[in-house]
């Protein structure tokens, strides 16, 4: 069975890293790719609900070994595409959780 | 902190399990279960030819165990696994909110499957898992979902 990424490895292209999100994002919507915007709300403008979160952020742990942020307050702060690939990259380099 | 035995102790028999899962007794479909380490577990359960949704699966046709049943296997051995580990409380139910599965495999009555589950991801009250049934040592099925579970205080849990 393949688990979740052995580690970052997130690609070093900033759009590709943007669009894998928005992949993830229209996939738990059932949108198509083209209807996400990069900086939409993912809760007032896309009405992403807890599940969806929760599967985004199970793609991410899969394709890219981003790990899930540990507390409520955190994940809920990541509200757009813009805001969660920060927040990989934030985590690649080690750096603390995001402020809103 | 974790509330139930850490990774690496006694394997559970039905009866253990039986005690910890929400599940009555012709709906529970562990037999055993080991866990293997933090966020993954094994477990077995066999499918006694003689269960009436073997046969009522396919009227007049071979007993086969349904796929959905599979998926529930999966499922049962990834609410034990969060219980062991704290993330839930036992014999208290969780809600499925999403689950897909891939079933590539006939599971004859009388098999023993063999699950592999681990949990993947955890936010809030949310906890995302994935499993595959094993028979024979061969893949027959793939799990993935994510259920609302209730994270205990393992200061204040029973």
């Amino acid at each position: 069975m393949n688990g979740p990424a052995q580690g970052l490895c997130l690609p070093t292209d900033e759009v590709v890293l943007v669009e894998a999100i928005r992949k993830f994002v229209a996939e738990a919507l059932d949108q198509p790719v083209q209807s996400i915007g990069i900086d939409d709300d993912f809760y007032d403008v896309l009405g992403l609900d807890s599940i969806g979160t929760v599967a985004v952020f199970v793609d991410l742990a899969y394709e890219f070994g981003v790990p899930e942020p540990t507390d409520k307050t955190d994940f809920e702060k990541f509200r757009s595409v813009r805001a969660l690939a920060e927040y990989a990259r934030r985590a690649e380099t080690g750096a603390p959780a995001l402020e809103p | 902190m974790r509330a139930g035995p850490k990774p690496g102790h006694q394997p559970l028999n039905r009866d253990a399990i039986r005690a910890l899962l929400p599940y009555g007794e012709d709906f529970l479909f562990l037999d055993w279960a080991e866990h293997l380490q933090e966020r993954q577990i094994t477990a077995q359960f066999t499918w006694l030819r003689e269960r009436p949704e073997l046969h009522a699966h396919f009227a007049g046709g071979p007993p086969v165990v349904p796929g959905v049943l599979l998926a529930e296997q999966v499922m049962q051995s990834a609410l034990l696994l969060a219980i062991l580990e704290g993330r839930h409380l036992p014999r208290r139910p969780a809600q499925l909110g999403q689950f897909r599965c891939e079933i590539f495999g006939v599971a004859a009555g009388g098999c023993r499957i063999q699950t592999e589950t681990t949990i993947d991801v955890v936010l809030a009250d949310k906890c995302a898992f994935r499993g595959t049934c094993m028979l024979d040592g061969k893949p027959i099925a793939m799990v993935r979902g994510i259920a609302t579970i209730q994270t205990v205080n393992t200061a204040t849990s029973p």
